[in-house]
């Protein structure tokens, strides 16, 4: 399985802000720059999360995806924040958005959940699952409600892999801290067939090639901590013959997706 | 500067190869009809979506026939990627459904449906417009199984599959290079030309 690094920039109020356990929110500046910064950067992938779209039932934030699509970045760009259905996901495609992420949509309206599978192919589609730990067991967690949920079966989330291509799943208590992802989220999901992206208090390199080692974890993702260093990625990441074989064209010394 | 097509038959990521586009100082030209591409002379067509929802788009639209005709006329460049470029073949195991039927081939899907999400290397074949390894960025569930005469590149995800190829003047391309920074940058330039 390929392995990535995914750059989160998660939007509130329409600033990119530094995002603490779903609950304090640092501002950080405006989402197109840090977008940019991204790609020229090289980042695997870049997520977009509008936190505010759901909450408030206000649809997808196309004023933003138009912003940052402006910046003409040529990262694959996946975007998450308030798609209710087919149209919502046809009209980010068009605009600009390369995949789409969507989390309380699959308990809200599986129906409209699988129409997007069924139309954009499941390859476009990544769902979103928030967790917590309770009891030395891992629950799924309501942001909308700031509660937790149901103990996790990882066999629910098989049953309608055929609707989506990987599942994110979001350490909820130790987002926006150092070095402080907990492997126990991930135990539930061993043996099982789905491909996953853990997200959450992931800081290090140990801590990435150690879940990397997990042969189906497909991607990291980071939000808060690639927003105070340059290139942080290149650090947090082991070079492979993937990663040179993307500077060759331009050389070993490429200073990024922008030089050309 | 050159102005380059895009055929929007609904499924395609259009703004951000067009964004992708007009970054490498292109004139971009977006359009659903034979009369609206009749003036370019490098058309791409896009694909973010299901194949078989992918066709009865371009039916719909009548650009099915369109496409047939500019094969075989060979009066343009047409580029497809992604699920662009599996219209080209006979058939898709995705819907079981029928393709253009350009070029002989058939598209397939991952054991144990897995997805191919990521950049992964691309190995040039003898006489490719690739010289060499390059790193590109995929996100597939199926993959094309056709004969290597017209492959020009492949990679391997569960198994060697073409990932770039070439029949009269239609190239299809596996990848994303408008998502590839660098690498497809420099391979859009390379089809495209000045």
């Amino acid at each position: 399985m390929l392995k990535r690094l995914v750059g989160v920039i998660t939007i509130k109020d329409g600033w990119a802000v530094q995002s603490i356990g779903y609950q304090k929110y640092l501002p950080l500046g405006r989402p197109e720059v840090i977008a940019e910064n991204y790609d020229r950067w090289q980042l695997d992938e870049i997520l977009v999360v509008d936190i505010d779209r759901t909450k408030l039932n206000m649809g997808p934030n196309y004023d933003l995806l138009e912003k940052i699509i402006a910046k003409r970045i040529m990262t694959p760009l996946c975007y998450l924040g308030g798609v209710r259905n087919i149209d919502d996901a046809l009209h980010l495609i068009n605009k600009g958005a390369d995949r789409i992420a969507i989390d309380s949509l699959f308990l809200r309206d599986p129906e409209s959940a699988l129409e997007i599978s069924h139309v954009l192919g499941r390859q476009a589609l990544v769902r979103v699952q928030p967790l917590v730990i309770r009891n030395s067991e891992v629950h799924g967690y309501d942001y909308l409600r700031s509660i937790s949920t149901a103990k996790i079966d990882p066999q629910s989330f098989v049953n309608m892999n055929y609707g989506f291509s990987e599942l994110m799943i979001v350490d909820v208590e130790n987002e926006g801290k150092i070095n402080s992802f907990s492997d126990e989220l991930i135990a539930p999901f061993r043996g099982y067939n789905l491909q996953l992206i853990c997200f959450g208090g992931i800081t290090s390199q140990i801590q990435i090639s150690s879940l990397f080692k997990e042969s189906n974890i497909s991607a990291v993702a980071i939000g808060n901590s690639l927003s105070y260093t340059e290139i942080p990625h290149k650090k947090l990441i082991i070079q492979t013959e993937v990663d040179i074989a993307r500077m060759t064209s331009f050389g070993a010394m490429t200073r990024g997706a922008r030089d050309w | 500067m050159k102005t380059v097509g895009i055929l929007d038959y609904g499924v395609g990521n259009i703004a951000s190869l067009k964004g992708a586009l007009e970054g490498l100082g292109y004139k971009v030209l977006i359009g659903a009809t034979e009369t609206s591409l009749s003036k370019v002379t490098t058309i791409f067509l896009p694909g973010v979506g299901s194949f078989p929802f992918a066709m009865d788009n371009l039916r719909q639209l009548g650009m099915d026939k369109f496409l047939r005709i500019r094969f075989e006329a060979q009066d343009v460049e047409v580029i497809g990627i992604c699920l662009g470029m599996q219209l080209f073949f006979e058939h898709s195991e995705e819907g079981d459904c029928e393709g253009l039927g350009l070029i002989e081939g058939k598209v397939k899907r991952f054991a144990g449906r897995e997805c191919h999400v990521g950049w992964n290397i691309v190995r040039p074949s003898e006489n490719s417009i690739l010289s060499k390894n390059s790193g590109y960025y995929f996100n597939h569930s199926y993959y094309v199984e056709c004969s290597s005469k017209v492959t020009l590149a492949s990679s391997n995800y569960q198994t060697e599959f073409p990932v770039l190829v070439k029949e009269n003047r239609f190239h299809g391309i596996q990848f994303h290079p408008e998502k590839s920074q660098n690498t497809g940058a420099q391979l859009l330039k390379t089809l495209i030309g000045a």
